[in-house]
């Protein structure tokens, strides 16, 4: 009897429970609490900065680790031209900085102005708030990855900005290059957040 | 004696449900036509033996070894999707190609399971840069491939996570055919 008890526990499978994170209500850029319009596109920034926000969406108390969850849409009204964002060119730095011109080329942010860094981020973030693998795929499937966004399409997802907020956090700048697909003309955004 | 069943019978158990393992894919065949392009698909000795881990992108020895693979399946998946398709190891050799692609893994994401009858889960992102032959960058996408394998015991752990791979990179050269082939970028691009 002992026995055939030992090896049903043993034998069940085990119903693990993995959490799932709901997805963050969409919205349009100029629903975001910064937005900027350019040439056609709009690009709008909404930080999730409500801990018990980013407990429901991220399972994780981002802030506490020091990043920032920040919902990023970029809309594109333009008649005919396609855009490409292009995740390596986003640069950020504190508020109060200039931001260096955008440069083309991958990895070419290495060479910024002090203070100001590329955004490489998102790829250790996800290690960085939790061990979790659960936490950290949802994180990584809700960042926002390089694409090319159609003229009348948009796109919307999250880049995880590290920021310190013990004594309250200082404002954010962040550009994010977009370029016109086939011609390589540049249109900076800068956001301040 | 009597200790000895209950582990005889857990490593029965193990062995029969390990046999039942089984790759979950969805992959769904679309109708195409292939665009009437010629391209050149660049596949470097760098990308052929490219490693991917979470947070280790600068370090190309770390990781989950997935350039192998895909190396032996981008080029057969993304034929169809060309009017000619050749691939080359150097930009310089791509001659007469209206477009080169160039393949480069982004990122991974993982769920393991915590017994050898749970699923492990595998994401792998990849970034596609397809280039005019003057260099212009045409079109930019991040593809996302994924499986689903049985984690396996103490003896199976190791071929199932090979399998794992091995289709998840599998996925991700099915999911880059859609992509690519489906680009509105691509479809209207005149050389």
């Amino acid at each position: 009897m002992k026995t055939s008890i030992t090896s049903v526990l043993l034998l069940a499978p085990l119903a693990l429970a993995v959490s799932t994170f709901p997805n963050y209500p969409t919205r349009n850029g100029k629903e975001c609490s910064v937005s900027v319009e350019n040439s056609g596109v709009t690009i709008g920034l909404e930080p999730v900065e409500d801990v018990t926000q980013q407990m429901k969406y991220f399972g994780a108390k981002l802030a506490k680790k020091g990043f920032i969850p920040v919902l990023v849409v970029i809309e594109n009204r333009m008649d005919s031209n396609s855009v490409i964002f292009d995740k390596s060119k986003v640069t950020l730095g504190p508020a109060e900085s200039t931001i260096p011109a955008a440069k083309t080329g991958s990895g070419e942010g290495k060479a910024m102005a002090v203070g100001f860094f590329p955004f490489f981020g998102g790829f250790a973030a996800a290690q960085e708030i939790s061990d979790a693998s659960h936490i950290q795929t949802n994180l990584v499937m809700k960042e926002l990855q390089s694409t090319t966004i159609s003229a009348g399409a948009s796109v919307q997802g999250f880049l995880y900005i590290p920021a310190t907020t013990k004594h309250g956090r200082q404002k954010i700048s962040v550009r994010i290059p977009v370029a016109k697909a086939g011609t390589g003309e540049v249109i900076n955004f800068d956001l301040v957040f | 004696m009597s200790n000895i069943f209950p582990f005889r019978s857990t490593l029965i158990a193990l062995l029969v449900l390990n046999c039942l393992d089984s790759v979950t894919l969805s992959q769904e065949t679309l109708p195409k036509s292939p665009l009437p392009l010629k391209a050149a698909l660049l596949l470097t000795p760098e990308f052929c033996t490219s490693r991917i881990a979470h947070g280790g992108q600068d370090n190309p020895k770390i990781g989950i070894e997935v350039g192998k693979v895909a190396c032996t399946e981008f080029d057969p998946t993304l034929k169809e999707d060309f009017a000619a398709l050749t691939t080359i190891s150097d930009p310089k050799d791509a001659g007469d190609a209206q477009l080169i692609l160039i393949p480069r893994f982004v990122d991974v994401a993982a769920t393991t399971g915590l017994t050898a009858f749970s699923n492990n889960q595998l994401t792998l992102f990849l970034e596609w840069t397809v280039k005019s032959s003057s260099g212009q960058t045409i079109w930019l996408g991040t593809v996302q491939g994924s499986a689903t394998h049985k984690a396996g015991t103490l003896f199976s752990y190791k071929k199932n996570f090979s399998l794992l791979v091995n289709e998840t990179v599998k996925d991700v050269a099915f999911q880059s055919a859609q992509e690519i082939s489906s680009a509105p970028e691509l479809r209207k691009y005149t050389p």
